[in-house]
C-alpha cells in the first residue's frame, strides 16, 4: 500500500477520500487555491500545497502544478475525486509519466470511453445493448437525414464529446432536423472545442439506472448493484437511491451482467459506473461509462457495506479483488440528497456566500459527507456542492422517513439550499410510489414554492430572538475579542522548546 | 411590541407580548401564538407552543435580517421598514440595472464606453459556481461607464455598466 497520496480535488469529496486514507494508515496531501486556504479539505489533510489563483485553470485544473505538488511532498499516488481532472486522460497519463500511480482507470481506457460514439461501438461489439442510432459522428445534412429516417422520430442529437446536456437537442419532425443539427454542432463546438454530433432514438420518460462496477488489474470484474438517479435538474442528479424501485431480481441480474460485460469490453480497471436508460417496458440501453468515483457512491457503500475508496486504493496498489460477485451483499435501502448552495425557488440559481451557522444531522443510519463548516465562505468559482446527505434503513419507506428526519436536522443558514425542496420531493406521492423518471422534477416540481404556512412561525422566531438571544449571542463570540486569548498574548513562546 | 416583517415579498405585522419566565403571546394576521421559549445555546431557541410539539429553532443574524430555521425550513426574515429605507437609498428598481443575479466573477466584458447599445445586447458575462450568465442592456442607449473588468468579483447591486437612455422614439 502507498504511504502517502495526493488528492487532486477540493470540498466534500477530498475530505471523504482523506478519511478512508487515514483509516488505512495512508498519509494525505491536499491541494488548494488561494480562496480555499481555510477549506475543510485543507484542514483535514496531513499537509497541503497551494496551487495558486482561484480560477480552476490556475489551480485544480493545472496538471503541471498538481504533479509538482505530488513530487514535492513525496506522494506516490494521485486520487482525482470527481469533476475537475477526474476524467481527463491527459492528466491520468501525466501522473503515470511522472512515475506516480493514478487511482483510476488507464488513460487509454478513459480516452476511449470519453468519446461517446467510440464508446457506443465498443459496447455494441461487447454485446451491450445501445440506444438505436448512429455509431459515428457525421455533419453531412443528407447523411443525417438518411440516418434519421432509419432511427425514426422523435430523436435526439448528441455531441460526441458531450456531457451535461450541452449540444443536445430533441427533434420531433424531419423539418426541424437541419436547423437543430447546426445549432447543436455549434453549441458542442463552443462547449467542448469539438462540434461532432450524432443521432440517437429519443426515449420518452426513461429512468436513469447505473451500475457500480469494480475491476482489478487481474481481469476480475464485479458489479455492486444499481443506483437509480432519475431525480435530476438541468440534467444533473440531485437525489439518488438504491435499490431502484423499478428493478426486480431478474432485470437486476441482466443489467448487472451487461455492466460487467461493458467493463470487460473496455478493458476497465478500478471503480467505475456504467449508466443505462431503462424504459417502461423493461428494455435498457447503454448510456455511458463514468470513469471515476461518483458523487452518489455512498448509497452503494451503505447497502453493500463496502468502502469504495478503500477498494480503489487496493486496486491501484495492484491487489486482486478479495471477493467474487456472489459474495457481495445487498441489504436495506439507501437514499442520497445532494446539498447544493443554490436557490430552488429561483431556477436553482447558485447561492455562494458565508455559512453563518451549520448544524450537521446525525443519528442512526445518517451519513453526511460534508465540505463546509460554520464560518466558511463558499467560493463563487467552483461547483456549488456543499455536502451529500445519505440515509440507510431496512426498507424504502423507512429510508424516506429517515431522510425526512435528517433533512429537518440539517441546519444551514447564510446560503440558500434545496433542503426544504428535497424534503417535499421525497414525500411527494409519485416519489413515494417509486414512479420516478428523468423529467420527474420538471413535471411535478416546476412551480414549487416554499411552504408559506411556515412563515408566521419564522416571524414569531424573529421576535423571540430579539427578546431572548442577545445574552446568548454575546456569550457566543461577539465579545470574544475583548478578552485576549492565550494565542494573542503568548508572543513567540513555543510549546516544548 | 410591533414588528413589520418581510419574508421574500410577503409582509405581515406581528404583535408580540412578552410575559414572565419566557412566556409570550403573539398575533400575526389571524394566527395567534402563545407559549414559552428559551435560548439553550447560541443560535438556538426552543419554543414550546401551548398544546403543540416543541419547535427547535436556529437563528443567524446578518445585516439584511435574521435567518431562521425551523423544521427543515430556512427563512430570511427582514424588518420591512429597514428594507424599504435601504432600497430607496440605493435608488431602487434593480431590474433596470446591469448587475449580476448572484455573487459572481466577471468572465467577459464586451461593453465599451461610448458604445451605442440596443435593448437586450450582451454587455458582460459573469460566472457563478460553474454557471454562466449574460447580462444584457435593459434599455437602448449609450454606454457611459464600464465599472468592471475580467476576473473581478461582482455582487448583486453592483452596477457593472452604466447606460444613458436613448431618446424615447428609438424604443420604437
Amino acid at each position: 500500500m502507498f504511504d502517502k497520496i495526493l488528492i487532486a480535488n477540493r470540498g466534500e469529496i477530498a475530505v471523504r477520500i482523506m478519511r478512508t486514507a487515514r483509516e488505512m494508515g495512508v498519509r494525505t496531501v491536499a491541494v488548494y487555491s488561494t480562496v480555499d486556504a481555510l477549506a475543510l479539505h485543507v484542514l483535514t489533510a496531513d499537509e497541503a500545497v497551494c496551487l495558486g489563483d482561484p480560477e480552476p485553470a490556475q489551480s485544480y485544473l493545472h496538471i503541471e502544478k498538481i504533479i509538482a505538488a505530488a513530487r514535492q511532498t513525496g506522494a506516490q499516488a494521485v486520487h482525482p475525486g470527481y469533476g475537475f481532472l477526474a476524467e481527463n486522460p491527459a492528466f491520468a497519463q501525466a501522473v503515470v509519466d511522472a512515475g506516480l500511480v493514478f487511482i483510476g482507470p488507464p488513460a487509454s481506457v478513459m480516452a476511449q470511453l470519453g468519446d461517446k460514439t467510440q464508446a457506443r461501438r465498443l459496447m455494441q461489439t461487447g454485446g451491450v445493448p445501445i440506444i438505436p442510432g448512429m455509431t459515428s459522428a457525421d455533419d453531412d445534412p443528407a447523411r443525417l437525414a438518411e440516418a434519421a429516417e432509419e432511427i425514426g422520430y422523435p430523436l435526439l442529437i448528441k455531441a460526441a464529446a458531450g456531457g451535461g446536456g450541452k449540444g443536445m437537442r430533441v427533434v420531433h419532425a424531419p423539418g426541424e432536423l437541419a436547423a437543430a443539427a447546426k445549432q447543436a454542432a455549434s453549441e458542442a463546438k463552443s462547449a467542448f472545442g469539438d462540434g461532432s454530433i450524432y443521432l440517437e432514438k429519443y426515449l420518452a420518460k426513461p429512468r436513469h439506472i447505473e451500475f457500480q462496477i469494480l475491476a482489478d488489474a487481474h481481469g476480475n470484474v464485479v458489479h455492486l448493484y444499481e443506483r437509480e438517479c432519475s431525480i435530476q435538474r438541468r440534467h444533473q442528479k440531485i437525489i439518488e437511491e438504491t435499490p431502484s424501485p423499478a428493478l426486480n431480481d431478474a432485470l437486476r441480474a441482466r443489467m448487472g451482467e451487461a455492466a460487467v460485460a461493458a467493463a470487460k469490453a473496455a478493458g476497465y480497471v478500478n471503480a467505475g459506473t456504467v449508466e443505462f436508460l431503462l424504459n417502461g417496458d423493461g428494455e435498457f440501453y447503454f448510456l455511458e461509462v463514468n470513469t471515476r468515483l461518483q458523487v452518489e457512491h455512498p448509497i452503494t457503500e451503505a447497502i453493500t457495506g463496502l468502502d469504495l475508496v478503500r477498494r480503489q486504493l487496493n486496486i491501484a496498489a495492484g491487489e486482486p479483488l478479495p471477493f467474487a460477485q456472489d459474495d457481495i451483499p445487498q441489504r436495506g435501502h439507501a437514499i442520497e440528497c445532494r446539498i447544493y448552495a443554490e436557490d430552488p425557488e429561483n431556477n436553482f440559481l447558485p447561492s455562494p456566500g458565508k455559512i453563518l451557522f451549520h448544524r450537521e444531522p446525525t443519528g442512526p443510519g445518517v451519513r453526511l459527507d460534508n465540505g463546509v463548516y460554520t464560518g466558511f465562505e463558499v467560493p463563487v468559482q467552483y461547483d456549488p456542492i456543499l455536502g451529500k446527505l445519505v440515509t440507510w434503513a431496512e426498507d424504502r419507506p423507512a429510508a424516506i422517513a429517515r431522510m425526512t428526519r435528517a433533512l429537518s436536522e440539517c441546519v444551514i443558514l447564510g446560503v440558500k439550499t434545496p433542503i426544504e425542496y428535497m424534503r417535499a420531493v421525497i414525500n411527494a406521492p409519485a416519489f413515494v410510489a417509486g414512479d420516478t423518471y428523468t423529467d420527474f422534477l420538471a413535471e411535478h416540481f416546476a412551480a414549487w414554492q416554499p411552504d408559506a404556512d411556515a412563515d408566521n412561525a419564522a416571524r414569531l422566531a424573529y421576535a423571540l430572538h430579539e427578546t431572548l438571544a442577545p445574552a446568548a449571542s454575546a456569550s457566543a463570540g461577539e465579545t470574544r475579542r475583548e478578552a485576549p486569548s492565550p494565542w494573542q498574548t503568548l508572543g513567540h513562546w513555543h510549546l516544548g522548546k | 411590541m410591533q414588528y413589520k416583517l418581510k419574508i421574500g415579498e410577503s409582509i405581515a405585522n406581528l404583535e408580540f407580548t412578552p410575559a414572565e419566565k419566557g412566556r409570550f403571546s403573539a398575533r400575526v394576521g389571524d394566527e395567534t401564538f402563545a407559549g414559552q421559549a428559551h435560548a439553550p445555546q447560541p443560535h438556538r431557541l426552543q419554543v414550546q407552543l401551548d398544546g403543540a410539539p416543541a419547535l427547535d429553532v436556529y437563528t443567524a443574524s446578518t445585516p439584511e435580517g435574521l435567518w431562521v430555521w425551523t423544521q427543515g425550513r430556512a427563512r430570511l426574515v427582514r424588518d420591512a421598514e429597514q428594507t424599504k429605507r435601504r432600497t430607496s437609498r440605493r435608488g431602487g428598481g434593480g431590474a433596470k440595472e446591469v448587475t449580476p443575479p448572484t455573487p459572481a466573477t466577471v468572465v467577459a466584458v464586451t461593453a465599451e464606453v461610448g458604445q451605442r447599445v440596443a435593448k437586450g445586447d450582451a454587455l458582460v458575462v459573469v460566472s457563478a459556481m460553474k454557471m454562466e450568465f449574460t447580462l444584457t442592456a435593459p434599455y437602448a442607449g449609450e454606454v457611459t461607464a464600464v465599472n468592471t473588468k475580467v476576473g473581478e468579483k461582482a455582487n448583486p447591486g453592483d452596477i457593472l455598466v452604466e447606460i444613458a437612455p436613448a431618446e424615447e422614439q428609438s424604443d420604437g
